[in-house]
């Protein structure tokens, strides 16, 4: 396929993708009675900035965004440094009852929330970590996602770099250091971006860990917006684009230093 | 040499076995001391529940009064309800068509977005990823918008241009399409760059090599990359399934499993179940089901890609 | 060797999970809710799902609470409803439940005779509470097997909003008196093509009973008054809802299976004539410029009646004496003339009370209209098997009735299985 037509349909596939989210900032801009209406168009004649405005009044929103950097950043550096441990056990170090335990990571995976989440609420409720950050973020601080992820990495990782260490003798925690971990660095960076991401987003673990709204996160702080008969559409327009920039952000510096570090990693 | 190798290595084998010993519990406490943090932190928060959950599913747990055991009974009454098979069938169709397609749409743009030269890739990069940055509780709501006879954007257009779409998310047939749509969206750009992640580990080398040899496209795809990307696809694969089999959140916010349960998934049931009629006993159990089928694809999946894979 | 270790190492896991799991099944500890009362002072946690436009205001009249009752204290946490029945469940389980809880008058039945709540007939019963100022249809709301278990929060009657220029544009003079005139008008009011109009907003699922209204007006409806019986097989029921599903579908007045927040963006759309709605609507219509008035629920043939959506708030039955009497005087507090009134004009929910005068609410005059037609609204009440019986059975069977199934026959099967709920 020629680097035109590559252009083409990746152009393509990117507007279709994008559509929604244009459409989401576009109505945030627009005064919250044209949002509903019967002549719908992408852009409106009036712009207007009230719904940010409101938004930003309505949710605290420097409290909320505080309040998510702490959680989402909490929970990826935890995550990071011990899934990759965890990972790297998994993938390099030969010991009884591996698989076993891989397996039952896994299945961490396939229960599905809604039925772990009353014996985990439960048992919160009795360490009284309820409304607490500890709460919030130990109990993600590791998870079966991240575990996987970095081992099937680092099972692609030649071994003789790895064996060229032990004949030195380094230690296992020391190859885990020197070596696995600076190879690594896309992966890690790229986990570290998913784990940010998927808690930065999450909407019900922190309604359910913290009754005090001044606790929530933005997404949770959102959910306030949908009315048990009136949905305020315009201000979760806005609010939703307000919680997505600094991600796009983020993503867009990752990004960067992703196609940096491939560079200079010398797998070779 | 009058003894033979295995013989003599019987013989190593025999006198170094204090040090084997000593070793091989060495490196298992040196494992367990990599996974400590982790294992302690699932153990408390993650076994926990799930082992609270399968009691819970032998009980008939409705969080007032008191519970009794009932042994398998819950999963006896599940095999009897009609509303778990239109459940599963529903979940079935949906993850069916999610999965493969996520999959193979998230590999196709990879490629794209990995050739050298490409002008905005990283734009187009982002733009792909974006949805994966939205809360999908949230994205959902202008979906639901989207998709709304006569006042939705999409129905909007496609009458302008004369295509009468018809209310995609009040017919019974048009509404898991609608669901699946959305879910795909979301999901996409997030595996492209778990597949991104693992193109740049093959090295070009290997393409360059098979370039000179005179191989195709295809032949390059087929014999280079597919094969590299085993355990990036594995493990693909495993979390698509698995996300597929629990989906809830759009779902909610745009049909809230209807119109007449064609959109009900398994983990709406298991929802509807718990917190609607307080019945958690019947849900764990109903859980747990779902648990043991994701656990048999997985493991198959497992099995279909540790048997490719390559490893150093 | 390798199978022995095994079998070590997912014990010793379980068992660090069983262990945790030996810690956390202890008995619930008594006495509701994480407030003590200390020195005289009280603090209440306060639990509900106000999101919305509504929050501020609640926000703002429980601060002025806290403000004017120093020895009271109230935490108020607010969370999206389906939050909030994911968390109550559990906290009750858990012994951890909040002091005071609103909800939904059509879920409280549910939770009443699971005995977490505290029976009201004491605080009914003491004159100084005021308690024979409140609307009769809203107190009827808190009602459980006869007996009150919560005050109401706030009120809200349905009216029929009518868009005035669509009315106009077909050429009719004023809003349907009775369902004669309505059923023409919706007719009128209905085309199709490209960009099709309907003659009323309809909903059906997810939003406040609008089908059972009609069922209602005809003499028929979806349970008897006190939910003990199912009667969506009376020819009263049958002959509603074939009238009305026969008018969707052969003349196209609403769309076949819409939700509520369909139903109410069609009508801020322009796009349909007319709908049943509470008055948290007003304020944004009004915004999106709908020229819209409001009118009494047309009269059916056997009854003039309309929908009561009623929240109330509850007291956990585990509170100690001084925590109730914290709650009952915020109760009391919430439930007289001036918190209403302000209530009122700043929600547009019709007040609680029924000495608040059309003067007092004349800065929301909506308010007033809504009002004039309270004495006519019941609460919809389904019994401890809302659940059951109004997602499960009653919303699947109006939905394929909208499709085509035919009518007597699936309306008698979801009778059946209505009955079966109801355990008759």
């Amino acid at each position: 396929m020629s680097t035109g037509w590559a252009l083409a349909v990746g152009i393509a596939a990117a507007l279709i993708i994008v559509f929604p989210l244009v459409w989401v900032f576009a109505n945030s801009i627009k005064p919250e009675a044209e949002i509903i209406t019967g002549h719908p168009g992408l852009f409106s004649q009036t712009v207007t900035g009230s719904n940010y405005a409101q938004a930003w009044d309505a949710i605290n929103f420097p409290r909320l965004f505080l309040n998510t950097v702490i959680f989402a950043g909490g929970v990826t550096i935890l995550s990071l440094a011990f899934d990759s441990l965890t990972a790297y056990a998994l993938a390099r170090l030969d010991f009884p009852g591996k698989n076993v335990i891989f397996v039952l990571v896994l299945v961490t995976l396939m229960l599905p929330f809604q039925v772990n989440l009353v014996p985990l609420f439960l048992f919160l409720d009795k360490l009284h970590w309820l409304n607490t950050y500890q709460g919030l973020i130990l109990p993600r601080a590791t998870n079966a996602f991240g575990i996987f992820f970095l081992r099937q990495f680092f099972l692609s990782i030649p071994k003789e770099l790895e064996d060229a260490a032990r004949v030195d003798g380094a230690s296992d925690f020391r190859i885990y250091r020197s070596v696995i971990l600076r190879l690594s660095v896309p992966a890690l960076l790229t986990l570290g971006l998913f784990h940010f991401m998927y808690n930065w987003n999450d909407l019900l673990w922190p309604l359910i860990v913290s009754s005090n709204s001044s606790m929530y996160t933005l997404s949770s702080g959102l959910a306030l917006f949908l009315g048990q008969h009136v949905i305020q559409y315009g201000l979760i327009m806005a609010g939703s684009v307000l919680a997505i920039v600094p991600m796009v952000i983020a993503f867009l510096i990752i990004q960067r230093r992703f196609t940096e570090s491939i560079a200079t990693s010398g797998l070779r | 040499m009058s003894v033979s190798t295995t013989r003599r290595r019987e013989l190593a084998a025999r006198v170094s076995y204090p040090f084997a010993t000593r070793t091989r519990r060495r490196r298992l406490l040196t494992a367990y001391a990599f996974m400590l943090p982790s294992l302690v932190i699932m153990a408390l928060f993650m076994f926990y529940p799930l082992i609270r959950a399968a009691w819970l599913s032998l009980t008939n747990y409705s969080f007032f009064g008191t519970s009794q055991f009932i042994g398998l009974g819950n999963y006896t009454k599940l095999v009897h309800d009609a509303q778990f098979w239109n459940d599963l069938g529903n979940t079935a169709y949906y993850a069916a068509v999610t999965t493969p397609v996520s999959i193979i749409l998230a590999l196709g743009l990879a490629l794209l977005l990995n050739r050298r030269g490409l002008p905005g890739r990283g734009i187009l990069r982002a733009a792909i990823f974006l949805p994966a940055v939205v809360s999908l509780a949230v994205a959902a709501i202008p979906f639901r918008l989207m998709f709304t006879p006569s006042i939705g954007l999409v129905t909007y257009w496609l009458g302008a241009i004369g295509i009468h779409a018809s209310d995609w998310l009040n017919s019974t047939t048009l509404a898991m399409p609608a669901v699946i749509i959305v879910g795909i969206w979301k999901d996409v750009g997030f595996y492209m760059v778990i597949y991104l992640a693992g193109l740049q580990t093959i090295p070009r080398e290997f393409y360059e090599a098979a370039r000179i040899d005179g191989a195709s496209t295809w032949q390059r795809f087929r014999r280079i990359t597919l094969p590299l990307l085993n355990n990036t696809t594995m493990f693909v694969t495993i979390i698509a399934l698995i996300a597929s089999f629990q989906a809830f959140d759009q779902i909610y916010v745009m049909t809230q499993g209807g119109p007449a349960f064609s959109t009900e998934t398994l983990v709406m049931l298991i929802y509807r179940q718990g917190f609607q009629n307080f019945a958690m006993g019947y849900a764990s159990a109903t859980g747990y089901v779902l648990v043991l089928i994701i656990l048999l694809f997985s493991l198959l999946q497992m099995r279909y890609f540790n048997r490719r894979a390559i490893r150093y | 060797m390798r199978k022995r270790f095994a079998g070590a190492t997912f014990t010793a896991i379980a068992a660090l999970g069983l262990l945790a799991a030996g810690c956390s099944s202890g008995p619930a500890s008594s006495g509701g809710g994480s407030s003590a009362a200390s020195g005289g002072h009280v603090t209440l946690t306060y639990w509900n799902g106000f999101t919305g436009p509504d929050g501020p205001t609640v926000t703002a009249l429980v601060n002025q609470f806290n403000k004017s009752h120093p020895d009271i204290t109230i935490k108020m946490s607010i969370m999206p409803w389906d939050v909030f029945y994911q968390k109550l469940l559990p906290s009750f389980a858990g012994g951890n439940a909040p002091d005071i809880v609103a909800m939904d008058t059509q879920q409280l039945p549910q939770y009443a005779t699971k005995n977490v709540f505290l029976p009201l007939t004491s605080y009914y019963a003491n004159a100084a509470n005021q308690t024979s100022t409140l609307v009769p249809g809203a107190v009827a709301g808190t009602k459980v097997n006869g007996t009150e278990y919560g005050v109401p929060v706030n009120f809200a009657p349905m009216m029929l909003y009518w868009n005035k220029k669509l009315f106009a544009a077909a050429h009719i003079s004023g809003p349907p008196q009775n369902w004669a005139q309505w059923q023409s008008d919706v007719v009128k009011l209905s085309h199709g093509g490209s960009s099709p109009q309907y003659g009323i907003a309809l909903a059906e699922n997810n939003t406040i009973p609008m089908w059972p209204v009609l069922l209602w007006g005809n003499g028929g409806g979806i349970t008897n008054a006190d939910a003990t019986k199912g009667m969506l097989a009376d020819p009263a029921s049958v002959d509603t809802v074939t009238q009305w599903s026969q008018l969707v579908i052969k003349d196209g007045i609403a769309p076949q299976n819409i939700s509520g927040a369909e139903a109410d963006s069609l009508f801020q759309a322009q796009k349909a004539a007319m709908e049943m709605n509470g008055p948290w609507a007003t304020t944004g219509y009004k915004t999106a410029g709908v020229d819209f008035g409001l009118a009494p629920v047309p009269a059916g043939p056997k009854k003039t009646i309309t929908l009561a959506d009623v929240t109330s708030m509850e007291v956990n039955a585990k509170d100690s004496p001084a925590q109730v009497s914290a709650a009952e005087t915020f109760f009391t507090w919430w439930n007289s003339k001036s918190t209403q009134t302000d209530y009122a004009v700043h929600t547009g929910f019709v007040p609680t009370r029924t000495d608040v005068t059309a003067a007092d609410l004349k800065a929301n005059p909506d308010v007033a209209q809504f009002a004039s037609v309270a004495g006519t609204a019941q609460p919809y009440n389904l019994g401890t098997q809302f659940t059951n019986i109004e997602t499960n059975t009653w919303e699947p069977a109006i939905e394929k009735i909208l499709q085509g199934a035919p009518v007597a026959s699936t309306l008698n099967g979801a009778n059946s299985q209505i009955n079966s709920y109801l355990g008759g």
